[in-house]
């Protein structure tokens, strides 16, 4: 009936968070600062522990069970299940039917591999589960293959907050990419 | 500058009473169109005991305030600083006129004033930023007055009245409100 899976991939599954173990796992992942940075786990960012990680995340958790407007996935190798990173849709707003989206990989070696293929099962989520008329991202100048990767995906650059981001000495511009539910009907209709 | 740095021309910002402001927040939620250009979620109405509530548990986080008229010492609205990011010195603004009869008439242009004098002289920001709905345009206007630019727009993001609409972002920085502060005392 459905041509495709929401939760695999070639490559990948996204599968449900388990903060047990995948929080012993990410908080390895937080002394990478782009990880973090884009995690927002904590108000700055610096490495954190795996009891730091595991109790932001069953907060998460509990906020997405009762309030149903976030959403959290587990990416995980297909291959061998290991955990890699997340998916999450940090806020969904229902009554404007748009998200926010964010991917975070922990290796860096993993993310310029499967980088693109998880975003584009977060975006598939969005637009053909949650039915959302646009999803955003933000990343910045300081995050190359991040951004270019969501640009690969055919999302576009919408908003260029200036000198937002403090980094290694110096302001870095924030960027928000979104994609409208027309563009992600032209662009996959094929699949 | 001496004297109150929270006192501009029209208003002056004070803390907030959680005795007594909830009911006054309360009351300017009943106007939906105050509700429609303050929050891009849907209206909604709260109790004092819920506006009391929230205020307890979030006070201590954003910096929020109760803009009063000098002329008489009524409250007409509220503004606050919240999201405050201290590594890189930004933080988000949002602002509301509750009094109808006050809207168009300068106050919340002179509370903004007053929010980033405090935001850049005081707290040490480098930057200030905001949201604005695209059928706000009273708000886009007085944001530009104060010196924000825009840096972009989600297009369609908003859903209202059946309508789809931009959620405009905006920013200012330091370095351009101290710049504004120079012309307007050149001016003067």
């Amino acid at each position: 009936m459905f041509k495709t899976q929401l939760f695999e991939s070639q490559s990948l599954l996204l599968e449900p968070y388990d903060p047990d173990k995948d929080a012993v796992v990410e908080a390895g992942f937080t002394r990478r600062w782009h990880y973090t940075w884009g995690s927002m786990l904590y108000s700055e960012a610096h490495p954190l522990s795996a009891f730091q990680v595991k109790k932001k995340r069953e907060e998460q958790l509990k906020r997405c069970a009762e309030s149903r407007d976030a959403f959290l996935f587990a990416i995980r190798l297909r291959e061998n299940t290991k955990f890699i990173g997340v998916v999450e849709l940090p806020w969904v707003s229902w009554s404007n039917r748009m998200a926010w989206m964010k991917v975070l990989i922990g290796e860096e070696s993993l993310e310029a591999m499967y980088l693109p293929e998880a975003a584009k099962m977060g975006l598939r989520y969005v637009f053909e589960e949650l039915d959302m008329a646009l999803v955003a991202s933000s990343t910045g100048e300081f995050q190359p293959q991040i951004f270019h990767a969501l640009q690969g995906l055919g999302m576009r650059v919408y908003v260029r907050q200036r000198l937002m981001v403090y980094y290694q000495n110096r302001y870095w511009d924030r960027i928000i990419v979104g994609m409208p539910q027309s563009d992600w009907q032209i662009i996959y209709s094929e699949e | 500058m001496e004297g109150d740095l929270l006192t501009g021309n029209l208003v002056r910002l004070v803390a907030v009473d959680v005795e007594e402001d909830p009911r006054l927040i309360s009351e300017w939620d009943r106007d939906s169109e105050f509700q429609r250009l303050l929050n891009s979620e849907s209206a909604a109405r709260y109790n004092p005991k819920q506006v009391r509530e929230f205020l307890e548990k979030e006070i201590d986080s954003m910096h929020f305030y109760i803009i009063q008229r000098l002329e008489d010492d009524q409250k007409i609205g509220l503004i606050d600083l919240n999201g405050i990011d201290w590594v890189s010195r930004n933080a988000w603004v949002g602002i509301g006129i509750g009094e109808r009869e006050f809207w168009g008439k300068g106050y919340g242009t002179d509370a903004m004033r007053v929010l980033l004098r405090y935001a850049f002289t005081i707290l040490n920001l480098q930057r200030v930023t905001l949201n604005v709905f695209d059928f706000n345009q009273r708000g886009y206007a007085s944001y530009k007055k104060c010196g924000f630019k825009e840096e972009g727009r989600l297009p369609s993001a908003l859903l209202k009245a059946g309508k789809r609409w931009d959620l405009i972002f905006m920013g200012v920085l330091r370095s351009e409100w101290e710049e504004l502060q120079k012309s307007m005392i050149e001016k003067e």
